[in-house]
């Protein structure tokens, strides 16, 4: 799996992924922010690691879809965002548990605002390596002839949560050192997953058109345009 | 001296950090009144919450702000007479993020912002199995319990949660708020909980409402 990952934050990505109107523009933040940065580039904080694999799809019906060695995804998502997919690639990415052992142990000594800092930052270089996972698949379709559908995560909307072990192990999570929870929650927690299918005319969605279709649109703190602008 | 109340209102409204600090200093050298003065950062921290509902401040800001109201705090406190603060915690929480799920930093906004409203704030981190919540109770005797969760699948562990607490015999001796996610009046009614809240804000109003100081 690709080694060359970059997540390159800057204080400009992390302030404009809040909004231009920030005020954190008090010296004190932006010195924490730029501190921050700096010390997880020392401390190795964030080590992005993706791992994705793809499979022919043997059958499918109305909300499910069969793989080799019969193990089938069931999801009311699946016809409706990858029809007639011919294959699937399930992926997952992380960035590793040293950031969220961190925010922990700053949360601990009662350092709150460096901890939510630190996860923020988190948060962003998590949505940032999800695309570059996205482009990955996408350049993988290519390569065999076919184009990639957008993203679908299990958790999402339509995509049940069940799902999330067959798609973990499908995309071979260990191999990064990405394990679950009985309930399907990813370690290290700051992790995402997803299904992508590969086909002809196969439809694509951005993650703003995601982002807008979420059931927790209305409250999401994230939604916000420089947010999606800065994931892109 | 009135304008000098707007004026520490404004400053930690708009995330003025020196000046706000610097100004409350000089408000209580020159023999301001401290209770009044907490008002002020009160009133300024509802400016901020409603920016931050708006959109127009993010999580950072709201910290920040958290920040300043409890180094303000920190040095008005000492100046209130002991009749007036006994320096007693006004009440005690219990709160954790449900069992299955992961999603926590909300959960911790809250209680950042509960402890610097002066609330004892027992911390049981995340994935809480329900025997945890119900032994922390049995110990720390909280008058709120607070459960958090982002996933849907979460607000079914609230639910189990509310019942062993109901099943302990404990669940009349406190309240139970959720938070997190998409809760609303059908969830509260469905996990069996007395209130939900949006926000940290609301987790606040919450618990000064049913732990009256
Ligand atoms: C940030 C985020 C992540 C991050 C970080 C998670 C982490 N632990 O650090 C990352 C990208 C890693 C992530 C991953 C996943 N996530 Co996520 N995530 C979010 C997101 C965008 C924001 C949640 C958040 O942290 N908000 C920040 C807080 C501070 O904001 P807030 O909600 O305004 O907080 C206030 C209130 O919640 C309230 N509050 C909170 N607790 C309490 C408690 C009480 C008592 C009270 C009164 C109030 C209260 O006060 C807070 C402060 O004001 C939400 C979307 C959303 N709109 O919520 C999805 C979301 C929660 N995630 C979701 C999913 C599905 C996942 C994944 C399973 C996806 C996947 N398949 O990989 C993974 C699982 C990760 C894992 N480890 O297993 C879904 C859940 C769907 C559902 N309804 O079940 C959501 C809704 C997004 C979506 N629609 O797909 N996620």
């Amino acid at each position: 799996m690709p080694t060359d990952l970059r997540l390159s934050l800057t204080l400009d990505d992390i302030v404009s992924s809040w909004g231009h109107h920030t005020r954190l523009t008090s010296s004190r933040g932006r010195a924490m922010l730029s501190e921050l940065l700096a010390r997880i580039e020392t401390n190795g904080w964030v080590e992005p690691k993706i791992n994705f694999k793809v499979y022919p799809v043997v059958s499918s019906g109305p909300g499910w879809i069969e793989l080799p060695g019969r193990s089938r995804l069931f999801s009311t998502a699946l016809r409706h965002h990858l029809p007639g997919a011919l294959y699937v690639a399930a992926g997952v990415c992380t960035i590793g548990a040293a950031l969220e052992q961190q925010v922990s142990n700053w949360f601990a000594a009662g350092d709150r605002l460096r901890a939510v800092l630190l996860d923020e930052i988190g948060t962003l270089a998590v949505f940032r390596l999800g695309d570059q996972l996205e482009e990955r698949i996408q350049a993988e379709a290519r390569e065999r002839g076919m184009d990639a559908s957008g993203v679908l995560s299990p958790g999402e909307d339509g995509f049940d949560i069940s799902q999330q072990a067959p798609i973990l192990e499908l995309a071979c999570g260990a191999e990064i050192g990405v394990w679950q929870t009985a309930t399907g929650m990813l370690i290290p927690r700051k992790s995402v997953s997803v299904l992508v299918g590969f086909g002809t005319h196969m439809p694509h969605w951005s993650r703003a058109e995601r982002c807008a279709r979420c059931g927790a649109r209305e409250r999401c703190p994230h939604r916000r345009p420089q947010m999606i602008e800065v994931a892109k | 001296m009135e304008d000098h109340g707007k004026q520490l209102i404004q400053h930690i409204a708009d995330m003025q950090e020196e000046e706000a600090a610097k100004l409350a200093r000089e408000m209580l050298d020159s023999g301001y009144d401290p209770v009044k003065l907490l008002g002020h950062c009160r009133e300024a921290m509802e400016i901020v919450g409603k920016r931050y509902e708006q959109g127009e401040y993010f999580l950072p800001e709201l910290m920040l702000a958290g920040e300043m109201l409890k180094a303000i705090g920190d040095m008005a406190k000492p100046l209130i007479p002991q009749d007036a603060s006994d320096g007693q915690a006004a009440g005690t929480v219990v709160i954790g993020t449900v069992q299955g799920d992961l999603h926590d930093i909300g959960k911790n906004i809250v209680v950042f912002m509960l402890e610097i409203n002066g609330f004892k704030v027992v911390d049981l981190g995340i994935d809480v199995p329900i025997a945890k919540f119900v032994d922390s109770i049995k110990e720390h005797k909280p008058q709120v319990v607070g459960l958090s969760g982002f996933l849907t699948l979460a607000f079914d562990a609230m639910k189990k949660t509310v019942e062993a607490i109901r099943e302990a015999g404990l669940r009349d001796h406190i309240k139970v708020m959720i938070g997190g996610g998409q809760v609303d009046d059908t969830v509260k009614i469905y996990t069996g909980a007395d209130a939900f809240g949006l926000n940290a804000m609301d987790a606040v109003s919450l618990c000064k409402h049913w732990v009256p100081t």
